[in-house]
């Protein structure tokens, strides 16, 4: 499969460590030059990593060289642009798309970009995915981090195009004249279009289909050539498909959002999101998401706690990647929405979770208890996606409409909420007994008695839930009762079933296990040289 | 769903693979909204096409169709339990959802979803004609309250069940015997299902084999 193996020799290693820069500045002196003599090294190094397909040294450069580079030279300027760097790298257009996705995402970072930026960003974009299409990249490889970050990016900047288009308050009529008359750029349409090329170009669906394994033959020129075998292809579609379910959530379509997940395969030891970190607490974080907008509150609770989980455990091997904080920031996301669940639909949950949950977002957990509406707003606010409209605003009113999405899902999950506050107090009376007439218990309550039946239907209604499992596709599962109160009514009686959940050793030792396999590896690290061919073989098996 | 007349099962199959091809074309549209019309005069319902026709008029607010819209909410609204209601408001923008007749469905959704029966069967006099004017929509909804109180209740008498049903008591037997529940000295005895139990005193711990294998192996 590696047909570019031989030109791999030919590169040698160059490092762009914190010693090695600050020689160069010392070399440099005071002297002025456009682009500092390192930057140009790196540029090249990168250049020619990519022509070798060496995608451990690209991922090296990219990972950790570029932010270091950042860092130090432009923290707050752009990375010299690509028609400055074109010299350096043959002038070679496929490998200046890729800078410049580099040189936007960075601009997206650390600066406010302009109208022209945002439409540059996206021509780059539209020429990648297009380079993509027409088989560029069968003789190229990226580093897995790298391609998810391109999915990512490319729709967090159609993102940032929606709020900035709705915002029309302070942009000059020369802008909102070149809007109206353009309103092909970062179209939504196109935009899903893209993506949905992506995926139907890299035949990714038939390899997961297919158990994940290719369905074709891996030589290019054989008449039935996969071009799922290459990896660059597969994992681009294979985000893609992540990416469909970002947008279509931001976009408050929940269910067609989970539908486009239907062949993804859920087992954390085989499936590729697990492959890049960030990804994985993506994937995660939107689908949990969506099952609370489809009140599917168990579901989201077990997505949320198994990813916690998950993060805590890695957390310790990404605190320099450029993803770190975006990470974290979606972890005590995860955790305030993990609260509401809980809250919403009182479930079982293994003690060191809810541990974990107190810990993080216990004054959340306390207000939303008490069933504070402000509380769930706020919490709702702070941990929802940002929600946009895909249509143009009408430019004739002057005015910022970039907030009427959130508000509009905001509203109506804040109506979900109030028709279920009065239950937790329903329970809570129900709990007293075993046996009750619905007569008594109204006057207890102080409602008259056919209120009394509507709030008993509602409970009822209310936690009669569709779940699933990760085994299934997401939007299936099937009908249950999920609450922790048993009740029925026999003519005037209300009939309430103490149920006890015995105790969970199989997961507490699940758990345990899991953590001193932790242990073990952390001790490992410490102890280098320690290693026996026993403790190699231990290793692997927990790897 | 009953066999569909052969021009509904054609129109069905054509918007199908016009989602599959052309989801976000406007210019599929008017196919989409025969087949919401198609749905209403058939009595059946297909929420995947309802939501992508709010979708495209989420896209294209030119398009947007103001009796297309309150057809498929009263299609939603019949097909609770499920969140399909919810998921329809979700895409309607929020200043179109002020414009009646959006109001007061979401108004019959809420009274549904909180269990007011009662009451919903008053205010649903409120816009009889275009509840009327979906084949079936009562029906449907009286299908759910019936679901909700097979798993309330073990045994509910015909006056209070014939209330919450909005029926007379004839109406509640015929009802009761079309599900094939009980009715013996004025009482309505439903099915034994899992929710109306006693659960029992204790729940064990269900480990599946994966949850297991991925940790050991």
């Amino acid at each position: 499969m590696d047909s570019g193996f031989w030109r791999r020799g030919g590169t040698p290693q160059q490092t762009f460590t914190e010693a090695d820069i600050a020689a160069a500045d010392d070399r440099a002196g005071s002297e002025y030059r456009e682009i500092p003599e390192i930057v140009e090294q790196f540029v090249r190094y990168m250049y020619k990593c990519f022509l070798d397909r060496n995608t451990s040294e690209l991922h090296t450069l990219y990972e950790t060289v570029f932010a270091r580079l950042t860092e130090h030279y432009y923290k707050a300027s752009t990375w010299p642009s690509s028609e400055m760097i074109s010299r350096l790298v043959d002038n070679d257009a496929n490998f200046l798309m890729f800078y410049n996705e580099l040189y936007y995402r960075h601009l997206f970072s650390k600066m406010q970009p302009s109208l022209a930026q945002r439409y540059e960003g996206w021509m780059n974009y539209r020429a990648l995915f297009n380079h993509f299409m027409q088989d560029g990249m069968v003789d190229y490889d990226l580093p897995v981090s790298w391609i998810w970050d391109i999915i990512d990016e490319f729709i967090y900047q159609f993102e940032s195009w929606c709020q900035y288009r709705a915002k029309l308050m302070n942009k000059s009529s020369e802008e909102i004249q070149y809007l109206r008359q353009n309103d092909s750029i970062w179209s939504v349409q196109t935009v899903l279009s893209l993506l949905h090329y992506l995926v139907n170009k890299s035949n990714i669906i038939s390899w997961l289909l297919n158990n994940g394994d290719p369905t074709g033959s891996d030589d290019p020129d054989s008449e039935t050539f996969d071009i799922s075998t290459l990896a660059v292809y597969r994992y681009i579609g294979y985000f893609a498909i992540i990416g469909l379910l970002r947008v279509n959530t931001l976009l408050g379509d929940y269910r067609l959002a989970l539908m486009v997940l239907q062949p993804l395969d859920f087992d954390v030891s085989s499936a590729l999101f697990t492959h890049v970190t960030a990804c994985h607490v993506s994937i995660y974080y939107y689908m949990g998401f969506c099952y609370i907008m489809l009140r599917r509150y168990e579901d989201a609770a077990r997505i949320f706690s198994s990813t916690v989980l998950h993060i805590g455990r890695i957390k310790h091997n990404h605190t320099r990647s450029y993803q770190y904080e975006q990470i974290n920031k979606r972890n005590d996301q995860m955790m305030a929405l993990l609260a509401l669940c809980l809250t919403l639909q009182p479930l079982q949950v293994d003690e060191s979770m809810m541990s974990m949950v107190r810990e993080k977002a216990g004054d959340r957990l306390a207000r939303l208890r008490q069933g504070e509406p402000h509380a769930f707003e706020d919490l709702f606010i702070y941990a929802s996606p940002k929600f946009i409209c895909p249509a143009a605003p009408d430019y004739d009113v002057i005015d910022d409409t970039n907030m009427e999405a959130p508000r509009l899902q905001t509203k109506l999950f804040m109506e979900e909420v109030k028709s279920q506050l009065l239950l937790p107090e329903i329970r809570s009376y129900l709990k007293l007994y075993t046996k009750i007439e619905i007569e008594k218990l109204a006057a207890l309550m102080d409602v008259d008695e056919s209120t009394l039946r509507s709030h008993l239907h509602a409970l009822k209604h209310k936690s009669w839930t569709m779940t699933g499992s990760f085994h299934g596709p997401p939007l299936q599962g099937e009908w249950k009762t999920s609450s922790d109160v048993g009740f029925h009514v026999e003519r005037n009686v209300v009939h309430i079933s103490d149920t006890k959940t015995s105790s969970r050793y199989g997961e507490y030792f699940i758990q345990n296990i899991g953590k001193l396999d932790d242990l073990y590896s952390q001790l490992k690290r410490r102890m280098p040289g320690a290693t026996t061919s026993a403790s190699k073989a231990r290793s692997a098996r927990v790897a | 769903m009953a066999q569909l007349p052969e021009s509904a099962a054609a129109l069905d199959k054509e918007v199908m693979e016009l989602l599959q091809s052309h989801r976000y074309d406007p210019t599929i549209l008017p196919r989409l909204e025969e087949f919401v019309n198609c749905q209403v005069t058939h009595n059946f319902c297909d929420p995947e096409t309802n939501l992508a026709v709010l979708k495209l008029y989420q896209f294209h607010p030119e398009t947007y169709n103001a009796s297309t819209v309150s057809k498929i909410l009263i299609k939603a609204l019949m097909n609770l339990p499920t969140s399909d209601f919810l998921c329809s408001l979700y895409l309607i923008p929020e200043r179109r959802q002020i414009d009646e007749p959006i109001p007061v469905i979401s108004h019959l959704a809420q009274l549904l979803e909180t269990g007011r029966f009662t009451d919903f069967w008053a205010a649903s006099g409120s816009c009889a004609q275009l509840l009327a004017s979906v084949p079936g929509s009562l029906d449907a909804v009286r299908d759910f309250m019936m679901d909700v109180v097979s798993r309330t209740y073990k045994s509910i008498d015909v006056p209070i069940l014939a209330e919450i049903l909005n029926l007379d008591e004839p109406g509640v037997v015929a009802a009761a015997n079309a599900r094939g529940w009980n009715l013996a000295n004025g009482t309505v005895t439903c099915p034994s299902t899992e929710e109306n139990q006693p659960r029992p005193p204790t729940l064990d711990e269900h480990l599946s084999f994966r949850q297991v294998a991925s940790k050991m192996l």
